[in-house]
């Protein structure tokens, strides 16, 4: 036992949680815990807007599956971090966000900064605390890491009035804590294992689906494993992407809305999926009625609301899925042995393969700077290790379907929220927890003028990241829509008068350069990540260039149009 | 197909609680008929019942909601005919509506209170029963009623 203030006591359990970095902004409520940070050897990274604070926070998690920490002061601090926390929620990311609080005796009260970001998060974390006792913190801090990073992760917020941080106690750190009404994982059911692998086992036409749970159980090894003793074809979600190397053989990429074309359509004609760490959205599966009506659905995942949650499915276990993908790879051995190909179902998706490989999607655009186009140049240039984020548009659908992602934790983007303005702080967070490797934010005007200030970050912070702004003055995803469903009646969607990125990214003092062909994106962009600074490259797009393949909004995976008009679906 | 159920439930007795429970009821649009909550055995859990009328998909996600909730210890589901059920009902009639009582099977009510003009009925039963013993009291007897909602244990 040792006294101290619950500030102290604070950092210190971050200490003991091994945490190396924490971005965010102080003020009034949180100037305890800022001045406990002073001489804590913990690196703090200073934002312009604590939104982007939570999501560096939750890109240094992803990339390193370790919880991201970010800090806010009460009131617009707190609620400034709302949409980072709830980006983390959706695509299960372990982002503590630590914020101030007023003190106790004004809770209540309408204070000046007082928001009750208790009752604001509720449906966004996973679970929340507010030590109302200084001495109450280090089980809260040990508490909240444990809830973030086990089982499904997850944001936690720690909510902390001004008054328990400047409060002594006699602190004691718990060394492991117990939470009676939460368990990480539940037993696996073996018997289900053996139900899944004599499923797969049968199958003839077998598909695997990886969803963002392979790579936070870090199972890509045991997921790949699998698919290459049954020789299966592998899709992925948006947020699996890269949880099974796309430049496989047996890799179909993403299946959605803006999938593969071969994905939408094979997953069709499979008589066994095995969906992992997948959660079934309605981005993936198109309307749940009319997705897999006759094969077989085996679901494995961490958490047991997501099972029939959108989706009945005929065998599940819910657990970790490095351990379930392990236990069903032996059972599979017990039972099957290493199929060879080709066979019947490779020569099918061979065939679909063929027949799609020239839709008009896929067609090499004329025009050079074209989204297919720049997103096959970024992956010449980028080595496999880069890391990628992005923000959320057409630019983002382009990289889903035309990048591809060769490692785990290198593909870093905002799914189930859909958040812009995620992959310029996003790169900063990742290149936090990986310096060794390049990171580049691949952002559209829209989602990067969001959260432009960041570049202020890291140069302030020298975090050379490379922001890669495919400029279209347009929110272009949202124009297509208004193109194919409202009859071109833009409205709220053009940005005629988009900064200058260039003299912007100086202003910053980046460096920056706006290309105009390949060739000279290329360049650019091997000069950038060759750097040691912050650099910008502007590449003019047409917001004409529809992103295609596409699923329309409320459809099935059969509806998928392949490009230019609606007429060229050919399922 | 709709089927009316009981969850009966234990959570931690702790506050911020409730809204939990409640906020993820609302954040998902369950629609619930009733819900109680009452401390038990000793002051550091509290049991709460909620009635549902939904169909085998929805109670399924309620239960797995609810055990999402770290707050929440433990979940029972039940059909009615599983569980012993009771409600309690405080009715202030007017002392017209006195008469009417003896038309009423006595066992489930008893009155608590009187004065020169109205009376209070305690009534403790299955919401059913409450429900056919207020149908006896023509609305202009009524002054006021409460109810607490429905409390339940698994039969014997």
């Amino acid at each position: 036992m040792v006294e101290m203030s619950g500030s102290d006591a604070l950092i210190e359990g971050l200490r003991r949680e091994k945490v190396e970095a924490v971005f965010g902004m102080p003020g009034g409520a949180n100037l305890p815990i800022y001045d406990s940070l002073y001489e804590s050897g913990i690196r703090h990274v200073l934002v312009r807007h604590e939104q982007s604070a939570a999501h560096m926070a939750d890109a240094y998690a992803r990339v390193s599956r370790r919880a991201g920490v970010c800090m806010a002061t009460s009131g617009p601090g707190a609620t400034n971090l709302v949409t980072g926390i709830a980006t983390a929620y959706m695509d299960s990311s372990p982002v503590i966000a630590i914020t101030g609080q007023v003190p106790k005796t004004m809770i209540g009260r309408d204070a000046f900064q007082e928001t009750d970001i208790m009752g604001v998060v509720a449906s966004i974390t996973k679970n929340s605390f507010q030590p109302l006792q200084s001495g109450d913190i280090p089980d809260a801090v040990k508490k909240a890491f444990f809830v973030a990073t086990s089982g499904r992760p997850g944001p936690v917020v720690i909510d902390i009035p001004k008054d328990v941080q400047t409060d002594r106690a006699e602190m004691v750190f718990p060394e492991k804590v117990e939470i009676r009404g939460y368990k990480a994982h539940l037993a696996l059911d073996h018997a289900e294992i053996e139900r899944a692998a004599e499923i797969l086992a049968r199958a003839e036409r077998p598909v695997l689906w990886g969803g963002g749970g392979v790579s936070i159980s870090n199972a890509s090894e045991q997921f790949q494993a699998i698919a290459e003793l049954l020789m299966a074809p592998v899709i992925t979600s948006l947020q699996g992407k890269g949880t099974f190397p796309e430049d496989h053989p047996l890799s179909l990429g993403p299946m959605g809305m803006h999938g593969r074309a071969e994905s939408n359509k094979i997953v069709q004609e499979c008589d066994a999926l095995l969906a992992v760490g997948v959660r079934f959205s309605d981005r993936s599966t198109g309307t749940f009625s009319d997705f897999m009506p006759n094969g077989k659905i085996i679901h494995l995942d961490a958490d047991p609301s997501e099972i029939n949650k959108n989706k009945r499915v005929d065998v599940y276990v819910v657990g970790d899925a490095k351990q379930m993908l392990a236990e069903i790879y032996e059972a599979l051995c017990r039972r099957f042995r290493q199929r060879e190909a080709p066979y019947p179902w490779l020569d099918r998706v061979k065939e679909v393969r063929e027949q799609l490989a020239n839709i008009p999607a896929y067609a090499e655009a004329e025009h050079e700077l074209s989204g297919p186009r720049i997103m096959k140049t970024l992956r010449e240039v980028l080595p496999a290790k880069a890391i990628m984020t992005t923000g959320v548009g057409r630019h983002q659908m382009w990289a889903e379907i035309h990048y591809k992602v060769l490692k785990p934790r290198t593909w870093i983007t905002s799914t189930g929220l859909g958040t812009m303005g995620f992959g310029l702080p996003a790169a900063i967070g990742a290149k936090v927890a990986r310096p060794d490797v390049p990171v580049v934010d691949l952002d559209g005007d829209g989602s990067f003028m969001m959260t432009e200030n960041a570049l202020g970050t890291a140069v302030e912070e020298q975090i050379p990241i490379t922001a890669i702004i495919l400029n279209d003055h347009s929110l272009g995803l949202v124009e297509q829509w208004q193109r194919l469903f409202y009859n071109r009646r833009y409205i709220g969607v053009k940005y005629p008068r988009t900064p200058d990125f260039v003299k912007l990214a100086q202003a910053y003092e980046a460096e920056a350069i706006r290309v105009e062909s390949l060739k000279d994106l290329s360049k650019a962009l091997e000069d950038a990540i060759r750097s040691e600074v912050v650099n910008v490259i502007e590449v003019p797009v047409s917001a004409e260039e529809d992103v295609f393949p596409f699923m329309p909004p409320g459809m099935s995976l059969k509806d998928t149009i392949y490009g230019g008009r609606k007429e060229t679906t050919i399922f | 197909m709709t089927q009316s159920k009981i969850i009966s439930f234990i959570v931690e007795n702790k506050p911020g609680v409730l809204f939990k429970v409640t906020n993820m009821i609302r954040r998902r649009c369950f629609n619930i008929d009733s819900i109680t909550v009452g401390t038990v055995d000793h002051k550091e859990i509290s049991k709460m019942t909620l009635t549902i009328d939904g169909d085998e998909s929805t109670v399924e996600q309620v239960v797995k909601q609810l055990l999402k909730l770290i707050d929440v210890l433990d979940v029972n589901v039940w059909s009615p005919n599983e569980a012993m059920s009771r409600e309690l009902a405080l009715v202030k009639l007017s002392n017209n509506a006195k008469k009417l009582l003896n038309k009423v099977s006595d066992s489930i009510y008893r009155i608590i209170d009187t004065s020169a003009d109205a009376f209070t009925l305690e009534v403790v039963g299955t919401p059913e029963e409450i429900d056919s013993l207020l149908e006896r009291f023509p609305y202009s007897e009524v002054q006021e009623i409460a109810r607490t909602g429905m409390t339940a244990v698994r039969k014997c």
